[in-house]
């Protein structure tokens, strides 16, 4: 079998772009964020990251590798898992991480034709540096997230590979959600992919991106990038759920720039994962641009979610919101990190962040960063944070309704997640209940 | 046929004995009100009956029909058919009384016939009856709802459920006139069903509207007093001073 390389050098680089047939502009786009790399720290301002070995990761695999080399390989206890959550028997090979169960093309491909006429791109990001390439010079970690920022964001640069390319011309509305299956998606997926998403004028589009079912693939090192841009009047909402496995960090970095009366909503889920980052940050660059921050995070027994949001109110009459709502149990950690910032000028722009957190046991951490910068006066801010416990009382009212302890327990969080839930298509919010459920039955009493 | 039996029940809330010795029988199909001033035991008497995980019985038995109730859990005591209207009902924030219900039905063994659009509808003709506005239906169970709104929530949930035995605590506390005939009413309908009533009360003043078959004083975790609903109404005259004083 192929063994790809472990580590990071100037020459795998390199080795990347050739692979991939790329143009100049990339390979040095490549080069540069490699130098980058090289000369950032790793960032110590939030969770221990120490257990991260750069030199032991593998960037890049030539090959489709897998985890296990057949189904009967993969161990009870992920068979287990996806048979509780009810994951179609087809998919569970493939999220399982066995070898040659990928089928990459099919949904672009059905999709195609209907918003082709209409001028939308949708395909994933490789392809689109092939095919775009003037596209995709202008907006690939130029204005929005640029290599330099920090040390993940530069070697996500260095050794990117596959996500989504989305443009949404002027004034077109996509009526239904463009999900990236990414489960099923080889290309997509991945460790470093990157997504980029450019919503013209006026234009509207939803996209769905991840997985709601643990994914278990075979680096410690998840490092993505969304860029996204919301042009004058646009609209656009990326929802996003993960569960990487329990031994991956997750250090992303999404970010959108909204124009004038531009609308950006952000919904995120985290699950799984050893170690997650993630803070979505909108620009709210034009006069009554808006951004909506929903967030769940769920940590377990030795997880860590440092989770949260960042805003930047540039302009007059911006608004933003941010629902928070993290659920740590098992002596798992979560933290609310926040940033919000508005700049003097920003006159009339409203604020408001809620962070709601739910610890069943008494092991268990949350914790809320909010930092906040104004400097204009003609501003309305709110911040409110919640700590709950599921009551005795709550779980004796509910189990006078027929409910087991179990069922109560879960209805109790379901309720909690509701806001965020409801926003989310059926069979991510059926399998996002299920597999919060079914984690938190192994360590509550 | 149904009848509940309580034997001797000895209670501990806390470590400190509650309940010393309750005996008492409730036929089916009986409207039995327990009555008696503050602190006499009567809401930890309804908590214990669904084995509230606080209320440690200490010695005696509950039996309900063939279920030792004091031997099971409460959500194998509510399946039984044996429900409580809590004197508190907890806020449910992201779970409105439907989708508790609609979850709650699924558990109770239920008519060949059940169909969960048909529920939905009762769920709704239920409200209507109470004056519940159906916005109440979709929003966060007792989030921010007047006392009144929660009791009525109460009397909604046990009205749809298979209820065989019925525990009403303190259902008239925070109930405006209107809202208190609304609810009688409600009850008195569940008693037409054969449902067995336990009506937990400070005062009488829904004994308006329900006949009660018997009445009980209670007083240090005991019963002091038993007879009919002429009981009631002396005590509504004189107050409970000549029962708690023997």
């Amino acid at each position: 079998m192929h063994q790809a390389k472990r580590g990071i050098s100037r020459e795998i680089v390199e080795e990347i772009s050739a692979i991939k047939n790329e143009p100049q502009w990339m390979r040095e786009l490549r080069l540069n964020a490699y130098e980058e790399f090289m000369r950032l720290p790793v960032p110590t301002w939030g969770p221990d990251l120490s257990g991260l070995h750069f030199d032991e990761i593998t960037y890049y695999q030539r090959t489709e590798e897998g985890r296990y080399k057949n189904w009967e390989e993969v161990p009870a206890d992920i068979k287990n898992t996806f048979e509780k959550i009810g994951i179609p028997q087809a998919e569970r090979a493939f999220l399982a991480g066995v070898i040659g169960q990928y089928e990459s093309e099919g949904f672009y491909q059905k999709l195609r034709p209907k918003w082709e006429d209409k001028g939308v791109i949708f395909c994933d990001t490789d392809t689109a540096v092939q095919k775009y390439p003037e596209l995709v010079r202008k907006y690939f970690m130029t204005d929005c997230i640029k290599t330099k920022e920090h040390k993940l964001a530069a070697l996500h640069g260095a050794v990117w590979s596959g996500g989504t390319f989305l443009y949404v011309p002027k004034g077109v509305h996509i009526d239904m959600p463009l999900q990236t299956y990414f489960r099923m998606n080889a290309r997509a997926s991945g460790q470093f992919e990157h997504t980029l998403i450019i919503v013209d004028e006026g234009a509207s589009v939803q996209y769905i991106e991840g997985c709601t079912a643990p994914i278990y693939g075979t680096s410690s090192l998840h490092a993505a990038v969304v860029e996204i841009f919301v042009k004058k009047g646009a609209r656009s909402r990326y929802t996003t759920i993960q569960n990487w496995s329990k031994d991956v960090y997750n250090l992303n970095t999404k970010r959108a720039i909204v124009e004038e009366d531009g609308i950006q909503e952000w919904v995120g889920g985290s699950l799984g994962s050893k170690t997650t980052m993630l803070y979505p940050c909108s620009i709210l660059k034009g006069r009554g641009a808006r951004a909506e921050h929903l967030n769940i995070a769920v940590a377990g027994p030795g997880q860590h979610k440092d989770t949260g949001a960042k805003i930047m109110h540039l302009a007059p009459n911006t608004s933003s919101t941010v629902i928070s709502k993290s659920i740590s149990f098992g002596g798992g950690i979560s933290t609310y990190r926040g940033l919000l910032k508005i700049i003097k000028g920003a006159k009339g722009s409203v604020s408001h962040v809620q962070c709601d957190a739910l610890m069943p046991d008494n092991i268990s951490v949350s914790n809320t960063i909010p930092y906040i910068k104004v400097d204009e006066e003609d501003v309305t801010l709110g911040h409110e944070a919640k700590v709950g416990r599921i009551s005795e009382s709550q779980v004796f009212y509910l189990m006078s309704r027929g409910l087991t302890e179990e069922e109560a327990i879960n209805l109790v969080v379901q309720g909690f997640m509701e806001p965020i839930i409801k926003t989310l298509p059926l069979e991510y919010a059926v399998e996002l209940n299920r597999l919060i459920s079914m984690e938190m039955a192994g360590s509550l009493g | 046929m149904s009848t509940l039996t309580i034997k001797n029940l000895h209670v501990q809330l806390e470590n400190k004995p509650i309940l010393n010795g309750i005996d008492l029988t409730v036929r089916k199909g009986q409207t039995c009100v327990l009555m008696g001033p503050n602190g006499s035991g009567k809401s930890t008497l309804g908590n214990t009956l669904l084995a509230h995980p606080a209320c440690r019985v200490e010695r005696g038995s509950i039996k309900f029909g063939k279920h030792m109730l004091s031997k099971m859990k409460t959500d194998e005591i509510a399946r039984a058919g044996v429900l409580l209207a809590l004197q508190h009902p907890q806020a449910i924030p992201g779970v409105s009384v439907t989708n508790l219900l609609t979850i709650a039905a699924r558990k109770f063994p239920q008519p060949k016939n059940f169909k969960m659009a048909h529920f939905r509808q009762e769920i709704k003709d239920t409200a209507k009856a109470l004056h519940t506005p159906d916005e109440f239906l979709s929003r966060s169970l007792n989030e921010g709802f007047s006392g009144g709104e929660k009791k009525k929530m109460e009397i909604l949930q046990l009205s749809l459920l298979p209820a065989k035995c019925i525990v009403i605590d303190e259902i008239d506390s925070g109930l405006d006139i209107d809202a208190l005939k609304l609810v009688a009413k409600q009850i008195s309908k569940l008693r037409k069903r054969g449902v067995s009533l336990v009506i937990i009360t400070h005062y009488n003043r829904i004994l308006r509207w329900l006949e009660a078959d018997r009445v009980h004083i209670m007083h240090k975790g005991k019963i002091v007093k038993s007879g009919t609903s002429a009981l009631a109404k002396d005590i509504e005259k004189n107050g409970y001073a000549a029962y708690i004083n023997e």
